[in-house]
């Protein structure tokens, strides 16, 4: 079986073709859509990797619907076909019970659910409506990114507003990243050599991508606790949205400075994070960049910002977990910026976290790496993570079960 | 005499302090209360200023009127809680200028928090406007900071302060500088409290706002209708909270989760104070809390003798010390007037 999968981040579209017999799962062709909607100093592009050849093409990639076209448009003219094409979908809410297949009925349900996550809902509905356009007699489905939280005990997904609004509008923390930290914690028990459903592990796992970050407490295997709530807007600060707020900030900023909500919702969403505090991008590594060379005003304090927010989290994790075997990173910051890495693992051994320095600079971005020296009492984990194979793994089970 | 005023919307506070003894009033109209003070013989006027924005940096500061001109700015940040107050201080200042006037700040103490702790992730734009967090109840974390400093034969460079109240909140002190508060730019952020909602996902506000709701009505519903009461589905107080099992859970939990990010960016952690109410079921509850802290070492004693006002409830090999201090409003305002007096 041959598998399409696309995976959109807010600033980016993954996309990868898997050919599968349900156990072995061969990677055909790979790529993505890199800065797809940013504004910073580098130009947009998109990497395609397909028959030992590595194609880039460079071009204006205004949003993920335009970058999904190029990428069809690709594999059409090379004559790929895929068996099923499987996304990524941030946000069920508790309109589905499980990961689906796309049909004319809950396609609209998948609709129902755009307020849900404005950003990525959104986008991910836009590809599901490209590739319906341009392949439409293959199956496509619906990975959901939330599932992997539905273990956090109410306790600590319940936000404190009146029962008869979290009764009509099933208000309460979500979470995200759920692929990606399935993906990481699978990864970890293997390589301990530890039984996920047996071996007890606390775990703090750290997905920071270009776009959105959060972190997840995981314990035994299972989500307990995570940053983001609702929507994938709170929690750590993240490359335009501002994470955590003062709820009544909101109305204070629209009486003071008198915007109107569709502003206010554009401000929180697009303007804010990195890009709102550093003033010229929202990427992570154009700010890093500029305190090492350019020295930009407000680049540190925007460094500052993402890495204190983000060391406080894993710090209330540890706590919460009372106490850590492995602290995870993953995702493009995660993997790709040992000076976040370091910047969180120092002055940590309260926590008994000591980081390898040198380990931790000179990494394989391709491989799973341990960064702790050998005094540490905590494994410090830098894992790529593989949300595209977890989309495939439920998938083949999805379009199996309709062959059948 | 020294007059210390506060505000009690839409009523102000009055607490005349002499020689031996306090009177509590309470008064709506600032004329009258001129022609009282104008018969009596006071030393210091204090008024009691819930925020502060980010013009005075210290507890308290000597009114000037350069000072006044400032404090009205900030007016439209605070309406609420400083409007009365302002006109107060205003008025008495211009009315009694032979005598002194103090500010007593409650944000303050929380003027040393560095700005990558104090600024929201907005647009710069918004931080050069001074959006941004002022924590609260500084006063109070102070005034229990120095307290236990000299009381306690352990150093203290490394402390969290928890104020159990029915609007509770936490404040991290580095070498005796407020470094976090757990509230943000108003008092709703950070832990829940009897009516308000604390931690809370923005885009909810936006999801309510698409379903028809006026922005009024979502103030409203999360600044008086959430909260602990909202489970509990009547009006309680902290005692009630920590009763019942669901909410003592629920604080606990956002209590566990402040201490443990502060003992983060802290890199250890020296003393916890509590300070509230003393009354069993807060005693029960902070060691209902401490069980969850055994693996950093704090080792709570089988018996705890119960000072008058403050006691230890670890033993004395805990590596980290945790104390309760009970809670006395007009213990801590006399605090601020030595202060003020020792200023003078």
């Amino acid at each position: 079986m041959r598998l399409l999968v696309f995976n959109c981040g807010s600033s980016s579209l993954t996309f990868k073709i898997l050919e599968t017999d349900g156990k072995i799962y061969n990677v055909f062709l790979y790529g993505k859509a890199h800065r797809v909607g940013v504004k910073g100093i580098e130009e947009s592009f998109i990497e395609i990797s397909y028959k030992d050849k590595c194609e880039k093409i460079v071009t204006s990639l205004r949003n993920h619907k335009e970058s999904a076209e190029i990428v069809i448009d690709f594999l059409i003219k090379n004559s790929i076909k895929p068996d099923g094409i499987g996304h990524r979908f941030v946000h069920g809410g508790d309109y589905f019970k499980g990961n689906t297949l796309i049909d004319e009925k809950n396609i609209d349900t998948l609709r129902k659910c755009l307020p849900l996550a404005p950003i990525h809902n959104s986008i991910s509905l836009s590809v599901i409506e490209v590739c319906r356009r341009k392949y439409p007699d293959v199956r496509e489905f619906v990975v959901f990114d939330n599932f992997f939280h539905k273990t956090i005990p109410e306790i600590h997904s319940r936000y404190l507003l009146p029962k008869n609004l979290i009764e009509k509008f099933g208000f309460k923390k979500y979470g995200f990243h759920g692929l990606s930290y399935y993906y990481v914690t699978k990864k970890i028990y293997e390589i301990l050599n530890l039984d996920i459903e047996k071996d007890e592990l606390k775990v703090v796992a750290c997905h920071l991508g270009t776009g959105g970050s959060s972190v997840c407490a995981i314990k035994n295997g299972k989500s307990i606790d995570t940053s983001m709530g609702y929507s994938p807007n709170s929690g750590l600060m993240m490359s335009t949205r501002t994470g955590d707020i003062d709820p009544m900030l909101l109305f204070y900023i629209m009486y003071l400075y008198r915007i109107n909500v569709e502003e206010l919702i554009d401000l929180i969403n697009k303007k804010s994070g990195i890009l709102g505090i550093s003033g010229f991008s929202s990427d992570l590594r154009d700010v890093i960049n500029a305190i090492l060379k350019e020295k930009k005003e407000n680049a540190k304090l925007a460094f500052e910002m993402y890495t204190y927010r983000l060391k406080k989290y894993v710090s209330s994790y540890i706590f919460l977990l009372k106490g850590i075997d492995v602290l995870i990173f993953t995702d493009d910051i995660g993997v790709k910026n040992p000076l976040v890495r370091e910047k969180i693992c120092e002055n940590m051994d309260w926590a008994g976290i000591v980081i390898d320095k040198e380990k931790n600079k000179n990494i394989n971005e391709k491989e799973i790496n341990f960064i702790h020296k050998e005094e540490s009492k905590v494994k410090i984990a830098v894992i790529p993570t593989d949300e595209e194979i977890v989309i495939a793994w439920e998938g083949y089970k999805l379009i199996k079960e309709i062959i059948k | 005499m020294i007059v210390f005023f506060s505000n009690k919307f839409p009523e102000i506070e009055i607490i005349e302090f002499t020689k031996n003894h306090h009177r509590k009033r309470y008064a709506e109209k600032k004329d009258y209360l001129l022609k009282l003070y104008k018969k009596k013989n006071v030393e210091i006027f204090i008024y009691n200023f819930e925020f502060t924005g980010d013009i005075i940096k210290e507890p308290f500061q000597k009114v000037n009127g350069n000072l006044l001109k400032k404090l009205s700015q900030i007016i439209p940040f605070a309406y609420e809680k400083i409007s009365i107050l302002y006109e107060l201080t205003d008025l008495f200042y211009r009315n009694f200028p032979e005598k002194k006037h103090f500010i007593l700040s409650d944000t303050g103490f929380f003027s040393t928090l560095p700005e990558y702790v104090s600024n929201y992730a907005l647009p710069y734009e918004f931080v050069k406007k001074k959006i941004k967090r002022y924590g609260v109840s500084g006063l109070l974390h102070q005034w229990v900071y120095e307290k236990t400093n000299k009381t306690s034969n352990k150093k203290g460079n490394k402390v969290i302060s928890v104020y159990l109240s029915d609007f509770p909140n936490i404040c991290t002190i580095k070498n005796g500088k407020a470094i976090e508060s757990s509230v943000g730019f108003t008092p709703v952020e950070g832990l829940p409290s009897i009516k308000t909602v604390g931690e809370l996902d923005s885009q909810i506000i936006f999801f309510l706002y698409v379903c028809g709701f006026t922005m009024n009505e979502i103030h409203e519903i999360l600044t008086s209708k959430s909260g602990f009461s909202s489970i509990l589905g009547k009006n309680c107080d902290i005692d009630d909270v920590v009763k019942n099992k669901k909410t003592r859970d629920i604080l606990r939990y956002y209590i566990l989760k402040h201490i443990g990010a502060y003992i983060g960016i802290l890199n250890g952690i020296d003393r916890i104070i509590f300070s509230g109410k003393k009354n069993n079921l807060i005693l029960d509850f902070i060691k209902y809390c401490c069980e969850e802290m055994n693996f950093i070492e704090i080792k709570i004693k089988d018996k705890i003798r119960q000072g008058e006002d403050i006691f230890y409830l670890t033993d004395k090999e805990s590596d980290v010390e945790v104390c309760f201090i009970k809670e006395n409003r007009m213990e801590m305002i006399k605090y601020y007037i030595e202060e003020i007096k020792k200023e003078e």
